[in-house]
């Protein structure tokens, strides 16, 4: 197996490789899909770039993006902007970077920035508490500690008592 | 829906839209019959049944099936659970006559108390499903007393005669300890043998909770190592069947009665009794199987009784709770892990052992109320190690011998004479769904505290019964035979 090339711009393992003719010279980049596709390629610093002009990497770049196709079942971006959905499972490693950027165009951020409704954060809390609890339960009562079980039944109860309240409010 | 916590009101208050003239139970309405030359109707039920109360509104309140009642008859309205002596008897003279029990139970007496004929639930006309309408059978019945007295008086010594041959069933001469042990075995296949495998519980579709055998299973799983993985499997499986299923009420706690399609279509009545029992049942799951499930349904059938008893508690001195009261007071101790009330369970058995003790001569308790309060003192004097309690329990089995022991022949009578009596005085041997005193007594007897000499004759007529209906025989299976 070759060497793993990595990218130039963030170091980790590259997945297209350019190779350009400029001034009678070849030039080699190395990017990963997120920075070929990220508009920072257009900033790429001149001493990597050399000659390159930086709009005819871009062009290249995305020319690159275009062509990537999944190992496991061919798909390819195209085809995922006609059916709006992935090939397969590999799919989601393979254009995860480059949907992760359509998700960050489109919304300004690639994770949640807004309002979470304060019962789904109680809600939430609840239920990991409610799966602790019975799980010290079932433990307690393995080792015929029955009156600590009585105090998680009791706290069961309660925590019980609340995620219905916490769920009716929905 | 029936709680046997039941309201303060009396059957007969319970009833009062009825335009039937009903009597209440005593030894008067024999001389009223007599005197009267009429047959002695004895309806029996319980307050919330839903079978009573049909037979009530249909039958009992329509003016002109009334008036047939109250011209021809001495009605007199029993209250099993005020009456359950009486009320045992009438099963059995139901079952012989009509091969169908359950409530309500109709007997026709002749007017020295002697049944003739008994029947269950009567519709007020021709459904077509076979059954008799109620008036019909009323003037049946009466004209066959005007007119063939002497075929009735036939009828019911047969009767009687049955009831007498059923309190002295056939005996060993003696009981020996090789035959014992092997019988004993047969008795636990046999369980096994009649166990669902399949569903859980015994076979039928039909479910009772059966805790009393899932306790002597219990006891079964050390003696008998071979068999302690089936039995196991058993326990597990009708536990489990019996929380998952349908006979759990999830609303509120606690068991119903019994269903009637393998664990699903529950009747919707409870027996605070008979879930104290089920308490133990499930006690001793949790320590054998560890089962969180099992620590819920106990926690949820201790706080549903909890809240009846809390609810009734004035009605706590009526001796229709005194083994309901008892039983409570001993699995409450049973179960201090889990609840504070545990202290109540003790002044509960102490209260029991003072009433037997000082008011046990009375009329009103039966066998059974002393073998409960014998039961719940002997686990009170072992767990506290007391000699005072050691000496209450020996105190509490010399009055059980002296106002029941039969002098003639084996085994304890049921009542005292003179309570409850009607036509035999009745020794009952088999459980219902509860353990009946003999059971239980043989329990006891095991017990170091007590001289065990009586076991052995009470073994002489269980070790027969061990080998066709072990079921009906529960904790005279108890592990702990000497």
């Amino acid at each position: 197996m070759g060497k793993i090339k990595l990218c130039k711009l963030c170091g980790t393992a590259a997945t297209i490789h350019l190779t350009h003719l400029v001034d009678g010279k070849v030039l080699k980049l190395d990017l990963c899909a997120e920075c070929a596709s990220s508009n920072e390629a257009s900033g790429l610093s001149p001493s990597i770039l050399s000659s390159m002009t930086a709009q005819a990497l871009i062009e290249k770049v995305k020319s690159a993006v275009e062509k990537i196709e999944c190992p496991h079942c061919q798909f390819t971006l195209d085809k995922f902007r006609k059916v709006g959905r992935l090939g397969c499972s590999m799919c989601y490693t393979t254009f995860g970077p480059i949907l992760q950027t359509i998700i960050k165009d489109t919304h300004g951020h690639d994770s949640h920035q807004g309002k979470v409704a304060h019962n789904a954060h109680m809600q939430s809390s609840l239920v990991g508490r409610l799966m602790d609890l019975e799980n010290q339960l079932k433990q307690a009562v393995e080792a015929e500690h029955f009156e600590e079980a009585a105090r998680f039944r009791d706290e069961i109860r309660s925590v019980k008592a609340s995620l219905e309240m916490a769920t009716s409010y929905d | 829906m029936h709680f046997e916590l039941s309201p303060m009101e009396s059957y007969h208050q319970y009833h009062i839209k009825d335009l039937v003239r009903w009597e209440s139970f005593s030894e008067n309405i024999w001389i009223k019959a007599q005197e009267e030359q009429k047959p002695v109707l004895l309806s029996f039920g319980y307050k919330g049944s839903l079978g009573c109360e049909k037979m009530h509104k249909e039958c009992f309140q329509v003016p002109f099936i009334a008036d047939l009642m109250n011209r021809h008859f001495i009605c007199v309205l029993v209250d099993r659970e005020e009456f359950p002596i009486l009320d045992s008897t009438a099963l059995e003279v139901s079952y012989m006559v009509s091969q169908s029990s359950g409530w309500p139970i109709q007997i026709f007496c002749l007017p020295d108390g002697r049944p003739f004929m008994a029947g269950n639930d009567f519709p007020p006309q021709d459904l077509g499903d076979g059954r008799i309408p109620w008036p019909q059978f009323l003037m049946r019945i009466y004209n066959h007393f005007k007119q063939d007295q002497k075929g009735l008086a036939e009828n019911a010594n047969g009767i009687v005669q049955n009831l007498v041959y059923f309190n002295n069933p056939p005996a060993l001469e003696e009981v020996d300890q090789a035959p014992l042990a092997q019988n004993h075995r047969q008795a636990i296949e046999l369980l096994l043998k009649h166990a669902d495998q399949v569903h859980g519980g015994w076979k039928g579709e039909v479910k009772f909770p059966c805790a009393m055998l899932l306790e002597v299973l219990d006891s079964a799983i050390e003696r008998y190592p071979d068999l302690s993985k089936e039995i196991s499997e058993l326990f597990i499986k009708t536990l489990d069947a019996m929380a998952k299923g349908a006979l759990w009420d999830e609303a509120n706690g606690g068991f119903w009665r019994y269903t009637r399609k393998n664990w699903q279509d529950p009747y919707l009545e409870k027996s605070a009794a008979e879930n104290v029992l089920l308490l133990r049942a499930y006690e001793n799951g949790l320590r054998r199987f560890k089962n969180p499930l099992y620590f819920d349904i106990i926690s949820r059938t201790v706080e549903w009784l909890m809240s009846e008893f809390n609810n009734l508690n004035s009605q706590v001195s009526d001796i229709k709770m005194f083994r309901t009261k008892v039983l409570w007071g001993s699995t409450l101790l049973r179960l201090d892990f889990l609840t504070k009330e545990a202290k109540e369970g003790e002044a509960i058995l102490q209260d029991a052992i003072a009433k037997v003790l000082h008011e046990g001569s009375e009329k009103k308790f039966t066998l059974t109320d002393f073998v409960y309060a014998l039961e719940g003192a002997i686990f009170l004097a072992e767990k506290q190690s007391s000699e005072h309690l050691k000496r209450a329990v020996e105190l509490i089995f010399e009055k059980i011998v002296k106002n029941f022991k039969d002098p003639e022949g084996l085994g304890f009578f049921e009542t005292i004479v003179g309570n409850q009596d009607w036509c035999v005085r009745r020794k009952i041997w088999m459980d219902t769904t509860l353990p009946t005193g003999q059971t239980l007594l043989v329990k006891c007897l095991t017990s170091s505290f007590l001289n065990p000499q009586y076991i052995s004759d009470l073994l002489k007529v269980y070790l027969p019964m061990w080998q066709k209906i072990p079921q009906a025989t529960s904790y005279t299976l108890m592990n702990q035979i000497r």
